[in-house]
């Protein structure tokens, strides 16, 4: 699975203005849904970019951060309705009054999907961080699978390409990088992971 | 890449390859050369002349390996060997190399525990070395040995001779700490205790790789002709 869009906002006119906007944008998928609910984290695993639409006050925060962690490249945009809207500016990407010309909308998420792909340079993809996080924890395949709902086909996959990226083979060794890298915390590794 | 003979000095191996020193004291041989000549000094020490020169002449170039020739000494020179290269490891080249990534952690300002870290996983890596190694010394050599010297006396056992994959492993890691160093060291570092470390990781690197070579293309293959012929 590609690239997603998933809109979560209760107001339907707002949805389909939304989702008119961003119709045919590079084979996205677009996904539309009332509330947050409605969203199986499980189904979004294999989502290589998602960007998420949602209103910026809304109470999801923190099943919006958990779908974060859990995903590849994202963007997230709250959406504010009026001005006088409480939000918490750090939960966002970007935010966009409601009365955003959908012109620019559409900008936002074509310069989003239309990132250079990160796989063609050396710096890892933040879904191969994540995977990375799991090996320096000590997981094995099976779990990091089991914990970002993908195959264990995938998480070999990603492995590879870590490797391949880094030129460090060994899992101490990607254990080291992650730790310098700030990926991981020093702490929460402990000594046998690195034997 | 030239091969050398039983007629060279032994002074001009060193002075071509002056990595060929610690091999050569390995085999007992020492400084004090004069103009003597490899197989002078050979016999001098007592080293058999054509083992001397073969693994000399591997060490020298990797792209050397008369396997035939190698698998034609007795199992006992080559244990013999891997065992003064075993020493040198453990006695010189490991902790040299543990007090450098040392000096080098203490010479960066920031002492911050991801650098620690690099030491961390040498000294791991340290530690799982040691154990191969003297796994290889209390099973393996032993049982060499006892193939040559009193093959009735053997029970027969099945060993497991998967050694290459223990090496492969073995060479991942060095090479990741190298990456490591070199790739994501701080700026603020001693830079001579850097370079002396480099070097010291890429010396001991090629040594393994070469005694790896020695051990899976040799020694592993006589041990399976003895283990036949003691069947």
């Amino acid at each position: 699975m590609g690239q997603t869009v998933i809109i979560i906002y209760p107001a339907e006119l707002v949805r389909r203005g939304l989702v008119s906007a961003l119709e045919d944008l590079q084979g996205a998928r677009i996904v539309s849904v009332a509330t947050f609910t409605e969203v199986r984290l499980q189904d979004y695993a294999a989502v290589a970019k998602l960007l998420l639409i949602v209103p910026a006050s809304c109470e999801c925060t923190g099943d919006l951060l958990e779908l974060r962690t859990r995903i590849g490249e994202h963007l997230l945009i709250g959406i504010v309705s009026n001005e006088n809207e409480k939000y918490n500016q750090d939960t966002f990407d970007k935010v966009l009054p409601l009365d955003t010309p959908a012109r620019q909308l559409r900008k936002a998420a074509e310069g989003f999907f239309e990132q250079e792909d990160a796989a063609l340079n050396d710096e890892l993809t933040a879904r191969e961080k994540e995977v990375l996080r799991l090996i320096a924890l000590g997981n094995t395949n099976k779990a990091i699978a089991e914990s970002l709902f993908i195959s264990t086909h995938t998480v070999i996959s990603h492995r590879k390409n870590i490797t391949e990226k880094l030129g460090i083979k060994s899992i101490p060794g990607l254990t080291v990088y992650a730790i310098i890298q700030k990926i991981v915390a020093p702490t929460d590794i402990s000594a046998d992971h690195l034997s | 890449m030239q091969e050398f003979t039983k007629t060279d000095k032994m002074v001009h191996l060193v002075q071509n390859n002056h990595s060929l020193l610690p091999v050569i004291h390995r085999f007992g041989i020492r400084l004090g050369f004069g103009n003597k000549t490899v197989e002078e000094l050979c016999s001098v020490y007592g080293v058999n002349t054509d083992f001397f020169l073969a693994i000399v002449n591997t060490f020298h170039n990797k792209n050397y390996f008369p396997k035939a020739q190698l698998l034609s000494f007795s199992p006992l020179l080559i244990v013999d060997y891997l065992k003064k290269t075993h020493a040198y490891y453990v006695g010189f080249s490991l902790p040299q190399i543990e007090e450098l990534i040392h000096q080098l952690l203490l010479s960066t300002p920031q002492q911050n525990s991801e650098m620690k870290m690099i030491e961390t996983f040498y000294l791991a890596y340290k530690r799982k070395l040691l154990e191969h190694l003297k796994e290889e010394e209390e099973t393996i050599f032993p049982y060499v040995e006892m193939l040559v010297l009193k093959p009735q006396e053997v029970e027969h056992r099945n060993f497991d001779f998967n050694f290459e994959k223990e090496h492969e492993h073995v060479d991942f890691e060095l090479n990741d700490l190298k990456k490591l160093i070199l790739k994501y060291l701080v700026p603020e570092y001693d830079e001579w205790v850097c370079n002396k470390l480099m070097e010291e990781i890429y010396r001991f690197e090629k040594d393994m790789h070469d005694h790896s070579r020695m051990e899976d293309a040799i020694l592993i293959p006589h041990v399976l002709h003895l283990m036949k012929t003691a069947e």
